[in-house]
């Protein structure tokens, strides 16, 4: 009986087919991994990741190349940082500008979709409204304005991305409570005299989580390349902390002297957002048949 | 038709005054003195003085918001650059087409790429034509624009020279921009001036400038559309009229491209005008990257500068285009479609 209660659950429904797809399984490890790398930066980094070597040590090669070695195994970039260290300790930032944001968007379009798709009538409308004139507009641009406005720095980076992705959470949301809330079990929860708030958190709430699932998944990529970006533009983090999007605007005036400088950050931030794009892909298949067909 | 088309200009018009208001009251987002921020650290208190007159900043917000709006609606005054000390709508002029240029050159490439790939790998289910079509759409959309600039400019500029890294005009063309360019769309000017006098040099120099970025800009709209390619057309291949089709011995290649394709059209040419937004968002990036002189590059530059009223302006023509779009989407789509048109 446990059990398939248990069986049940978007959690453990996500976990099954994650393991049940070899794509998937090995997208889920590249994400996962890189988290640990990013707990784990101080322990993995051979250097610190903000120690110099202006004297020598500007521009070392990879190992694999001539005139490079082992103890700085893909080179040090322009003032003689270890490139390894810092895409290690990289991972932190860049990982936490793509999931900040994502958890922030969820924290205001979730209940704004619960609200809109709950409440109906001239809530609804009004809110739409605002929602539709947010997600004509390109994120990037959105971000790009509360940055301007704001200030720049990391923190006011995952606001800016957070706030532009808000508006898809909180359409799928509300898209997801329109189609449970005519359900029976609502009308029994509501006729048993449920508060409002009580049934869309306990009723309709688990049974989007699903949905909710795959966007997080999806967002989590688009976030981390939108956040990447900011930071290349010199909108985000400021030196000398180590970012993958701030290590490529690093890198691009080094063309001709260390190509190992934008080809290994580029390598990171294409590895995971692709893994979270399959992962996201196939958990929408799996979970959510009716945004698979769209 | 008519009525849905003004039912939707007029409903634009609250949704821009929105933004117009949402964009106003931001500066008052700016923490410390507005006028002092963007005059700089270094500003003499003239300056400061001048900027908080200009901008009307010892005003209430309100009576502020009303001058901006009425000078906006009767003299089309967008203000002025403070960085640039220019009128803003200046600089849009040269910005714009800069920007619409490039964007057009990326959607050439991606619409037939993505809709040829979304074909394919719809046609060929589950084969291995559809995984490297999917597999390349996938990479699309996780690709880093600045990265993937970056490795092009590496390979075509710098390892094989082919084509320049940034600008839009080589120095060596006989070309001046203030005299020479009609449309401000340099390819468009080449092409004109390769018409008339038979030297197609500039047109070359152009197009070389312009195959870079437009190829980098064009892998994400590329790979969405192929994504919806793809799946509009499965949904029209596994309809009953195709199995009729095929049953009654149409040619395949017929069956594909006239009885789906004309089907599946529909939602391609929906999706490619929502990639205007897509477009314009790696724009920023793209045009930065290959110092191409448009509106992304414009906007950046004016963030990093706190030219706020640039900001402003610049994304209030930004907003007025995407409502465009939409619009012209919703309108397209009541036109190939009948059902659409009747509700309507």
């Amino acid at each position: 009986m446990l059990h398939s209660v248990n069986a049940r659950s978007p959690w453990v429904r996500t976990w099954t087919e994650i393991r049940g797809n070899k794509l998937a399984f090995l997208s889920f490890g590249i994400v996962v991994a890189t988290a640990l790398i990013a707990v784990f930066a101080p322990w993995l980094a051979p250097h610190s990741p903000e120690a110099m070597q202006l004297v020598e040590g500007r521009l070392l090669p990879p190992f694999f190349m001539e005139g490079g070695n082992t103890s700085h195994v893909l080179g040090t970039d322009a003032t003689g940082r270890d490139v390894l260290s810092r895409l290690i300790y990289g991972s932190r930032v860049s990982l936490c500008i793509g999931i900040v944001p994502v958890f922030f968007g969820c924290l205001i379009g979730i209940p704004v979709g619960l609200a809109a798709g709950y409440l109906g009538g001239k809530v609804d409308e009004a809110l739409m409204r605002v929602t539709d004139i947010l997600l004509a507009f390109p994120s990037i641009l959105l971000a790009l304005i509360i940055v301007a406005f704001l200030g720049q720095g990391i923190f006011n980076l995952m606001i800016a991305v957070g706030l532009a992705s808000a508006p898809a959470f909180a359409r799928i949301v509300r898209s997801a409570v329109l189609s449970e809330r005519n359900r029976e079990y609502v009308a029994s929860a509501e006729s048993l005299g449920s508060a409002t708030p009580r049934i869309v958190w306990r009723h309709i709430f688990p049974n989007i989580t699903s949905s909710l699932i795959v966007l997080f998944t999806i967002n989590f990529a688009s976030a981390l390349l939108e956040a990447a970006g900011l930071s290349f533009l010199g909108l985000g983090v400021k030196p000398p902390t180590a970012e993958w999007g701030a290590m490529l605007a690093d890198g691009k005036n080094y063309f001709y002297d260390g190509w190992w400088m934008i080809v290994f950050p580029g390598i990171a931030i294409f590895l995971v957002v692709m893994s979270l794009n399959i992962l996201g892909d196939s958990l929408r298949d799996a979970l959510d048949p009716r945004a698979a067909k769209r | 038709m008519f009525a849905l088309v003004v039912r939707r200009l007029l409903f634009s018009i609250p949704v821009l005054l929105l933004l117009t208001l949402v964009l106003f009251l931001a500066v008052k987002l700016v923490p410390g003195d507005a006028a002092l921020v963007m005059a700089g650290e270094r500003a003499t208190p003239e300056k400061v003085e001048y900027i908080r007159q200009a901008l009307n900043l010892d005003k209430p917000w309100y009576t502020q918001y009303g001058m901006y709006i009425w000078r906006l609606v009767t003299d089309f005054d967008l203000g002025q650059s403070l960085f640039h000390d220019r009128p803003i709508a200046d600089l849009l002029s040269t910005a714009v087409p800069a920007t619409v240029e490039l964007g057009f050159a990326a959607l050439v490439i991606a619409l037939p790429v993505g809709v040829v790939l979304g074909i394919a790998s719809a046609v060929f289910r589950n084969t291995l034509i559809d995984k490297a079509a999917t597999s390349t759409a996938l990479a699309g959309v996780s690709m880093p624009i600045f990265w993937l600039a970056l490795i092009l400019m590496y390979v075509f500029s710098i390892q094989l020279g082919w084509l320049p890294t940034s600008g839009r005009m080589s120095d060596e063309a006989l070309f001046d921009p203030a005299l020479d360019s009609v449309t401000r769309m340099y390819t468009l000017d080449g092409l004109l001036i390769g018409l008339k006098t038979g030297e197609w040099e500039v047109f070359q120099y152009a197009v070389k400038h312009i195959v870079l970025p437009a190829v980098a800009l064009s892998t994400i709209p590329m790979a969405q559309i192929s994504r919806m390619t793809r799946s509009s057309f499965l949904e029209v291949l596994g309809q009953d009229f195709i199995r009729t089709a095929r049953a009654k011995g149409v040619r395949p290649s017929m069956v594909i491209f006239k009885h789906a394709f004309r089907n599946a059209s529909l939602q391609i040419v929906t999706v490619s005008m929502l990639q205007a937004g897509t477009i314009f968002g790696g724009a920023v990036i793209t045009e930065t990257m290959f110092a191409w002189p448009g509106l992304g590059k414009v906007l950046v530059e004016s963030i990093s500068s706190r030219d706020f009223p640039m900001v402003q302006s610049g994304t209030l023509f930004v907003g007025c285009v995407f409502v465009l779009f939409n619009l012209t989407a919703d309108v397209l789509y009541g036109l190939l479609d009948p059902r659409v048109k009747k509700g309507a």
